[in-house]
Formats: structure tokens, sequence, C-alpha cells
């Protein structure tokens, strides 16, 4: 490997002690690697690990075993070695869009002109300068996602974490801000871990696919359509209908291996 | 809420609706003041007595009413002010740890529920009657005549009563910020000394100003209560005594209407600061 992977994960575990006192393993030898400038869509069902992964790159939780590097370094709270974008609701709610998006340049110490400067140049990048004076509360579900991203964006990191950041927008919406992504994935040269558990959605914008499952990845699936991709033509069609098989496969192994390991 | 209204026409109306049951109020007082054998004073003597704020009262051994009333003020803004200090820090403090809320619930919940009123005696004797200005200029107090007015005594009795609104808004306030608030902004390269300030602060403030009001309104109660014991010799409260006493009670009326009308204003100010600091909280789910 000539260059130094952005994101670098080996033998990832993560055990939860539950109100109960039992324990359950969220990641269990979880192993991944995103190049520099790959965009990865990491596809799962509800429950599978993936926001304690991406939880666990940004440094907000310990790892219970195994090893962790974004851009080089080991997470830690509080220092930001990618942006990241929640899911819904994420924005401050008394701040106002621009008052969020300056948010991270205030924490690194940013003048304060200058970080009104960078953020009004990053709302303008998702086509929100004229939201800049409105509370989240007046803006809609995919304004306040354009934030969430011009917020995400301002740590000037190349690297970009997305936890199912569409999942609560209706399908317009979502298509015009992937396309959005996408657009500021190519022009910033960032690379793209994206977290869904929409197949479709995972198809549209990942060069690879990992499919998460029982707290490790199951499958790694390298997408062979050119860019733009078009959902309505064949080859889309097609790769979409081979995807939900390696989906359906991977999750009914997933299903035996858990049946194996509970007679065991 | 009347939007497509003119905000002015708004206004109107809400002060013209607002203002009825006070001219019933009025009505019913003044018939009541006509009736025979009544010692309830009539509208236009209180109004006499409000009319004339600065003038000694005659036969009281008071000080005017206006100064009375500015006593009274000065003991509810340093016994207000020192709970604002304490209670503040102290639920952000609770707030925050899960153990110190359990540590301090039962006792919290025991000392809210006693009267401020009932550590009057043991204030007094305990502080006996010193005041802000002997504490700050010992003998020479009296020079400083409001400040030797603000008797320490007091002053405890007010802390107590606006201490536990304040103390408990801020802690369930704090207790209650939403943990993804908190993950956004260590994700977004927040330190934790800055979460203190740039989320737990501004995201419980809603909640602080809620107790911050209820806090002010206990203080504005429990004042005149503590000014009818010894010890003081000004105030609203003592004004209210020494009216009783020589049954001039049109004094007694006007200073009523003084605490009212206070109470009003400090009312109406603070929900305007709380709407303007709690304005996303009402769309926010």
């Amino acid at each position: 490997m000539a260059q130094p992977a952005a994101i670098a994960v080996q033998g990832l575990g993560k055990v939860f002690r539950r109100g109960d006192g039992l324990s359950v393993a969220a990641l269990a030898g979880l192993d991944l690697v995103v190049e520099e400038r790959a965009f990865v869509t990491l596809l799962g069902p509800t429950g599978c690990g993936k926001t304690t992964l991406l939880r666990i790159l940004l440094g907000l939780e310990a790892p219970s075993g195994g090893s962790v590097r974004v851009a080089g370094r080991v997470p830690v709270e509080g220092q930001v070695p990618a942006g990241a974008v929640f899911q819904q609701h994420s924005l401050l709610p008394w701040r106002r869009a621009l008052a969020n998006v300056m948010f991270p340049l205030e924490m690194r110490g940013v003048r304060r002109r200058a970080a009104r400067r960078q953020a009004l140049d990053l709302l303008r990048l998702v086509g929100l300068e004229e939201a800049a004076g409105a509370f989240p509360h007046e803006l809609s579900g995919g304004m306040q996602q354009r934030v969430a991203i011009a917020r995400a964006l301002a740590h000037n990191a190349s690297i970009l974490l997305l936890d199912e950041p569409f999942g609560a927008l209706d399908d317009r919406t979502r298509r015009l801000l992937q396309a959005v992504l996408l657009d500021i994935w190519e022009s910033r040269q960032l690379t793209v871990l994206f977290v869904t558990h929409n197949i479709e959605e995972a198809l549209t914008l990942g060069d690879r696919i990992l499919v998460l499952g029982q707290g490790r990845i199951l499958e790694d699936h390298a997408v062979p359509l050119a860019r733009p991709r078009d959902p309505l033509s064949d080859a889309f069609a097609a790769e979409l209908l081979a995807l939900r098989r390696v989906f359906a496969a991977a999750a009914e192994g997933a299903a035996r291996g858990r049946d194996r390991s509970i007679e065991a | 809420m009347d939007t497509g209204r003119h905000p002015a026409a708004t206004l109107l109306r809400r002060v013209g609706l607002g203002a009825i049951p006070f001219v019933l109020l009025l009505a019913v007082w003044h018939l009541a003041s006509r009736s025979a054998g009544t010692l309830l004073p009539a509208i236009g003597e209180v109004g006499e007595v409000l009319a004339h704020p600065f003038r000694e009262p005659p036969n009281l051994d008071s000080l005017p009413l206006a100064t009375s009333a500015l006593v009274s003020l000065l003991r509810v803004a340093f016994g207000f002010g020192a709970a604002l200090v304490t209670a503040v820090p102290l639920g952000i403090l609770v707030g925050c740890r899960h153990t110190a809320r359990e540590l301090f619930l039962p006792i919290v919940e025991m000392s809210r529920s006693i009267s401020p009123v009932a550590w009057m005696p043991l204030t007094i004797i305990l502080l006996g009657f010193s005041s802000l200005g002997s504490v700050l200029y010992g003998t020479r107090a009296w020079e400083y005549g409001l400040l030797d007015q603000v008797q320490l005594a007091i002053v405890a009795v007010i802390w107590w009563a606006s201490f536990f609104p304040v103390f408990l808004n801020t802690m369930h306030g704090v207790a209650g910020v939403r943990r993804l608030f908190i993950e956004v902004a260590l994700a977004n390269g927040a330190r934790r000394a800055a979460l203190l300030r740039h989320v737990i602060v501004p995201a419980a403030l809603p909640a602080i100003m809620v107790g911050i009001r209820l806090g002010v309104g206990r203080a504005l109660m429990v004042i005149v209560a503590a000014e009818f014991f010894p010890g003081t010799r000004a105030g609203l409260g003592y004004f209210i005594t020494t009216s009783h006493q020589v049954a001039q009670y049109e004094y007694a009326l006007a200073s009523v209407v003084v605490i009212g009308l206070v109470g009003l204003v400090v009312n109406l100010g603070l929900y305007a600061v709380e709407s303007r600091v709690s304005h996303w909280q009402a769309k926010e789910r």
C-alpha cells in the first residue's frame, strides 16, 4: 500500500454491560480499512453495531479491544480526526444555522470574523446561504442536514463520517442531498464513510459496500458502476439485485452462525 | 394567538382584556368600603397615600412608602442575588452527577418544605441585628442608611425562600440536557470545560429561567412576612405592621398595592426574558 489508510481498524471489539449485568458484544473482531479519497458505505440492519463503530471512530466510545486509527491517530474525545454528520436533530437548537457551522471553528480557537466568513462559505457550498440566520426549528429536515454537513466540513478534516444522515428525509430530498454530498466529496477530495441501512442508498453512493452484521464485516463488495450513477439504468438495477442477494446471504450466514454459537 | 392582527392592536387587546378584572376588583372594593361600619378604607384614601409616596406618614413610625418599598426591594435583591450565585452553580454541579443527585435529594426535599419565615427567630438569634451596612462600615453604618436596613437575618430568610426553586430547576435542567447535544459538541472538538459554557448552560437556560421566575416570586411573597418580625425599622411589611397598630388601614392597603404592582412588573419582565432564552424549546421535541 503506497498511501496510509485514512481509517484503519483491526480486531475491534466492543462489549456493553447491560442493566441486568449481562454482557453484549456490539462489535467482535471487526477489521476495516478505508483508503484515502474512497467513498465507502457501511450497510447493515438496525442494531448491528454501525453506530457503535462510528462512535468509536469519533472517540466518543472507548473500544474494548483491537486497534483504531483515524488519519493515523487514535481517536480521542474532543479532538477531531474527522467531521461527523449524525442522524436528524443534531444541530444545537439555541444556535442559528451560521452559529452551528461556526461551532467547530470556535472550539478550535478560530477568530470570530474568520470563523464567520468560513461558515458562510460552507453554507454557500451546501446551498443554504440565505438560511444563515435561521434557527434549526425554522428549517426543514433536509435543510437541517445540509447545515449539519456544512458543520462537519468546518473541521477541515479530510475524512467525513456520516451516520444515516438522510434516513429521516423524503425520497426527493434524499436524492438531492446525496448529489450534494457526492459533489463535495469529489470537489474537496474527501474520504467518506457513510453508514446506512438502505441498500439503494449504499449502492448510489459507495465505491465499496461493507455489509456489517454480528459485529463484524460480513461482506466487502466492490461496486463496478461508473459515476454518475443512474438509479433507473439496467446496470444499476442488476447491481442492486446482486447486492440484495449478497446482503440476504450474509444475513442468513450470520443467522446460521448465531444459531451454531447458541447450540455450542 | 391572533397573528393576523396589527401588533399594536394585539397589544391593545391584551392590555384591555387584562384590565377587566382590575376594574371589577375596584368596583367590589368601592361597594364594600361604602357599606356601613366597615374598616375597609375607600379607594380614594388609598389613592391619596399612593399619590404621595415620598411623604412621611403623619401618625406612623415609619419611613415614607417609596423608601419602604425601596428597602424591601433591596432586601429581596440581596437575598435573591445570594440565592442565584449559590443555587445555579450548585444546581449545575449536582445536575451533572447522578450520585450527587441521590446524595442531596432527601435533604433538599425535606428543606424546601420548611417555610422561610420559620427560620426568622433563629436567624435573628444567630445574626442579631447586623446588617450589610454594619458588616461593611461598622459603627458608621448609620451613615449608609439604606444598607443599614438590609439586615442579614432577613437576607438569609429571602435566600432560603428563593434558593430551592432556582436550585431544583437548574438541577433538572442540567440533568435533562440531551446526551446527543453533548456528543455532538464533543465530536465537534469541544473539551470538557467548553461543554459547560457552550452546551450545558445554554441547553439548561430555559429551566434556569423558570427557577429564577419562581424564586423571585417566592422572595416577594416572603419579604413582607419577614418584615413583621422585630429588628426591622423599615420595609413594606414594617409599614403594614405599624399602620395596623394605629388603625390606619389605608397605609396597609397602599403597600399591598405596591407589592402587587412590583410583582406584576417583575413577572412580566421575567416572562419576556424567559421567552427570549427559551424560544427554541417550544418547537424542539
